[in-house]
């Protein structure tokens, strides 16, 4: 049952209201799982890996046993959601309005 | 003539250290004799030297001759050639014969031109000199020696002119002076010395050396020439040193890292190198696999392989990356974070607060009119539906009961039956977080329907389930998976035989130390029985209470050992439902089938402290006021709500609407005069400030579902509802308190003001 419950729950993301797309990348930089176009998967990959980088050194810089868990960018059209962890990124860009 | 002149080098340097005889040799000496000079030597040289033949001739400037030629005994022609070439005569052919190698070691037409032979002809040459001291003066003529080489004879070439002339001219032959180019006084050692012996036998020794030197093989003269080296430019090229500027932050975090890397290297570095190879190992068996796929698959070249290697390598990476835990905590956390963008207004008036408008939303023109309209309206007090807690997996299920966790009020647990209600199928539970509405956290399926819940609040996280074929199960929560059934009465021998209608933990006192509050969990159940669990070294067992048996007149139960004055069997009654009291946990009162309702006390199980009587049929539900620890409310199948005190015997007030069965009534949290029943296609809300005659709100069922289960949010103006469609629907209390003056109402005061019903 768990697992079932597993299975639908990790592809649910993309059929919530108001997302826009997701993607996921791995540790070298590369898109390995994304339901927009290439120009914008490498696009966003590329710029959130630094900004996630610098968040994550901003972070850890005040204390360095702290560590990122999310990071969230509101801007007017839409919300750009990033979970971070050690071997890749999940991204997720949702227009929360809509 | 530059021949000329290196050759006279030799011969004159060779000439002085044989002169002296001394042992040293000496260094060659440039000399630099001019042409003049050295015929200036020569001149003498040839006054000294004797036993030379010369024929003064004339000669052609062709033949080697001038006029002088000299024969040895076999009667070739040794004329020496001329040393030097004379500067008056015009013809280049002379100068030829001018070299003194030409003039010493020409024998007739030929010219011998070997180093070898020269070095040694130069020693014997000089040697003769010094061995035949010569006179100065005229030349002489005698007969020439054997191995004697003739001096030059072309002195005639210098002092004649070529041409014949006629008359005769006069020779005058003057000495020059003496040049001396070195001078090595000898070292003298008198006649009478003591080792003049000994000198003499050394000159002695010497001298046959020397002579010895002259023909033996194993010593020739040889002379060296240091050639100072050219120097030549000579150019390589090499790489430039390309220098790569490489610049580290030192953060924090970066030290911070490092060190504690560190550190975990000393204590784990053989195990990481096991762990490290085992790993690698793998990775090369999984590329090995790879390989071995790809070499299978038939022609491809190296390029080919590479590149599906990567895809292969990247497919796995990703598929690695899916199952892993962390990836599931990020699409959990990632969701909750979706939806509470989506559900943000809900949630803020959930919670109260109020709701702001997104600055970035486009205005509809619809929405302005709706909330212009709402201004001008009278507000009447309305459900507001905010959202509904439902999944695939609870669709259509009835929901029989709802409850919040007492640690962390956003976590709610919900029961569900199985099949259609009645018949025993899994049941189902799902604990719901506020932080995600859409999916539910947990979800748990049991062997049957459940019937109620609730949580535990010395282990928040334990919840306590009474199903409908008797058993009671105790869940961790934090446990995701199916290990989280920590105890099941379905082994139990005691257990229940009959629905479990109810399950309650109460925090009880021990009996030993009176401030040590231990929590136990009691169920209510068909069988007529209200048990006390246990969990005592993994097992999990339960202790009676009290059992109620059914008799016609006055109730009375059957405690161990003693049996009263009715020895008849009576059939166990059911109990329906059962509250503890808020401050003494020692009071309980239970609700039966039968519409009565006692007050018991745990100390005692024979017998009842006090009945309550008043409903004529099975009392549904009981609730303590959380309030005012000595009301509370009690629901039954007629359809009426009755509000009791404790030490009152009749109900205080009492509330009917509608004449529906009341599955459950709920005192508010937040404020002590507002309750809320549940009937089967309506939720009253009544708040007994404003009236006691009938619900403030009342709020319909849409057609055809039938609501189930009630329950208020703490902290909130909102209640959730239960129906048999599977869904919970949070309502928020709209424009609840609008209207009257706020005067905060007592319950007494209402009660009082009721004074009627006083007994």
């Amino acid at each position: 049952m768990t697992i079932l419950y597993f299975s639908l729950h990790h592809f649910i993301i993309e059929g919530h209201k108001g997302v826009i797309g997701t993607i996921i990348v791995n540790s070298e930089g590369l898109p390995i799982r994304t339901t927009l176009d290439n120009s914008t998967t490498s696009l966003y990959a590329r710029l959130l890996r630094s900004f996630t980088t610098l968040a994550r050194s901003a972070v850890r810089d005040v204390d360095p046993q702290n560590d990122l868990t999310f990071v969230r960018i509101r801007s007017k059209k839409q919300e750009i959601l990033v979970a971070p962890e050690n071997n890749f990124l999940l991204i997720v860009i949702q227009n929360p309005s809509e | 003539m530059r021949r000329a002149s290196t050759y006279g080098k030799d011969v004159a340097g060779s000439n002085k250290p044989t002169m002296k005889e001394g042992e040293r040799r000496q260094s060659l000496l440039p000399s630099s004799s001019s042409g003049i000079n050295r015929s200036k030597e020569q001149l003498r040289r040839r006054r000294r030297s004797s036993g030379f033949l010369f024929q003064q001739k004339y000669s052609s400037p062709q033949t080697s001759t001038k006029g002088i030629r000299v024969f040895d005994s076999q009667g070739s022609d040794v004329t020496p050639l001329p040393l030097v070439a004379v500067v008056d005569d015009p013809d280049p052919k002379t100068r030829e014969k001018s070299s003194l190698e030409e003039v010493l070691f020409k024998k007739g037409s030929s010219i011998f031109k070997s180093s070898t032979p020269t070095d040694v002809v130069s020693s014997r040459f000089g040697s003769s000199f010094t061995s035949k001291p010569t006179e100065s003066g005229a030349l002489s003529r005698s007969s020439i020696t054997d191995d004697s080489f003739s001096l030059p004879s072309t002195d005639a070439a210098y002092e004649f002119p070529r041409k014949p002339v006629a008359e005769g001219f006069d020779i005058i032959l003057s000495e020059t002076d003496t040049i001396s180019l070195l001078d090595l006084p000898p070292t003298l050692v008198s006649e009478d010395a003591e080792d003049a012996d000994a000198v003499k036998q050394r000159n002695r020794d010497y001298a046959e050396f020397c002579s010895s030197k002259m023909g033996s093989d194993n010593f020739f003269e040889r002379s060296s020439q240091t050639l100072v080296g050219e120097h030549k430019c000579k150019y390589t090229q090499t790489d430039t040193n390309k220098s790569v500027n490489k610049g580290t932050i030192a953060t924090t975090w970066d030290i911070y890292d490092s060190f504690s890397m560190s550190t975990e290297n000393r204590e784990t570095r053989e195990s990481e190198r096991v762990d490290y190879l085992t790993r690698t190992r793998n990775k090369q068996d999984v590329s090995e696999v790879t390989m071995s796929r790809e070499t299978g698959s038939g022609v491809s070249s190296a390029a080919e392989t590479d590149a599906d290697l990567f895809m292969l390598k990247t497919e796995s990476n990703l598929e690695k990356i899916l199952s892993s835990e962390a990836f599931m905590k990020s699409v959990s956390i990632m969701e909750r974070v979706i939806v509470l963008n989506i559900f943000q207004p809900k949630l803020a008036a959930f919670r109260g607060l109020p709701v702001l408008k997104d600055p970035d939303s486009e205005v509809r023109p619809g929405s302005e009119e709706r909330i212009t309209e709402e201004k001008g309206h009278y507000l009447t007090p309305t459900l507001e539906p905010l959202w509904t807690f439902v999944s695939p997996l609870t669709r259509g299920h009835n929901i029989t009961c709802m409850t919040w966790n007492k640690k962390n009020p956003d976590i709610l647990a919900v029961g569900y039956v199985g099949g259609s209600s009645g018949n025993p199928q899994p049941g189902l539970i799902c604990c719901w977080s506020l932080k995600n509405l859409v999916w539910s956290e947990r979800v748990f399926s049991c062997h049957s329907s459940v019937t109620c819940l609730e949580f535990s609040s010395s282990n928040p996280s334990h919840l306590a389930i009474g199903m409908y074929d008797g058993s009671v199960a105790i869940y961790n929560v934090q446990v995701g998976d199916d290990t989280a059934c920590i105890a099941n009465s379905r082994d139990c021998a005691k257990r229940h035989t009959q629905p479990v209608w109810q399950v309650t933990w109460t925090k009880q006192q021990l009996q030993l130390s009176g401030e040590e509050r231990e929590e136990v969990l009691v169920s209510v159940s068909g069988d007529g029985r209200i048990t006390k669990w246990l969990i005592l070294h993994n097992d999990f067992n339960c202790v009676d209470l009290m059992i109620l048996k059914r008799s016609s007149g006055r109730k009375q139960s059957i405690g161990g050992g003693q049996s009263k004055t009715e020895n008849v069997l009576l059939p166990l009654t059911t109990v329906l439902c059962i509250d503890f009291h808020p401050d003494d946990t020692g009071i309980y009162v239970i609700g039966t089938w039968d519409g009565s309702m006692h007050k018991c006390s745990l100390s005692n199980s024979d017998h009842f402290l006090d009945t309550y009587c008043k409903h004529p049929s099975p009392v549904t539900h009981i609730e303590w006021s959380p309030i005012y620890s000595d009301v509370f409310l009690s629901t039954s199948s007629d359809g009426t709500i009755q509000l009791w005190k404790v030490d009152t015997l009749n109900p205080k007030m009492s509330f009917t609407s509608v004449q529906s069965i009341v599955d459950s009534v709920k005192w508010s949290p937040n404020c002590g005069t507002v309750f809320a029943a549940i009937y089967r296609h309506r939720v009253e809300v009544w708040d007994l400030c404003q009236s006691i005659m009938r619900p403030t709100l009342v709020h319909h069922a849409e057609p055809g579902v039938t609501l189930s289960s009630l329950l208020f949010a703490k902290g909130s103006d909102s209640i959730l509802v239960g129906d048999s469609r599977g869904e919970v629907t949070v309502y928020k209390l709209k424009n609840f308190r609008v209207g009257k003056p706020k005067k905060v109402c007592d319950l007494y005061e209402v009660m009082a003001s009721v004074g009627g019903y006083v007994d």
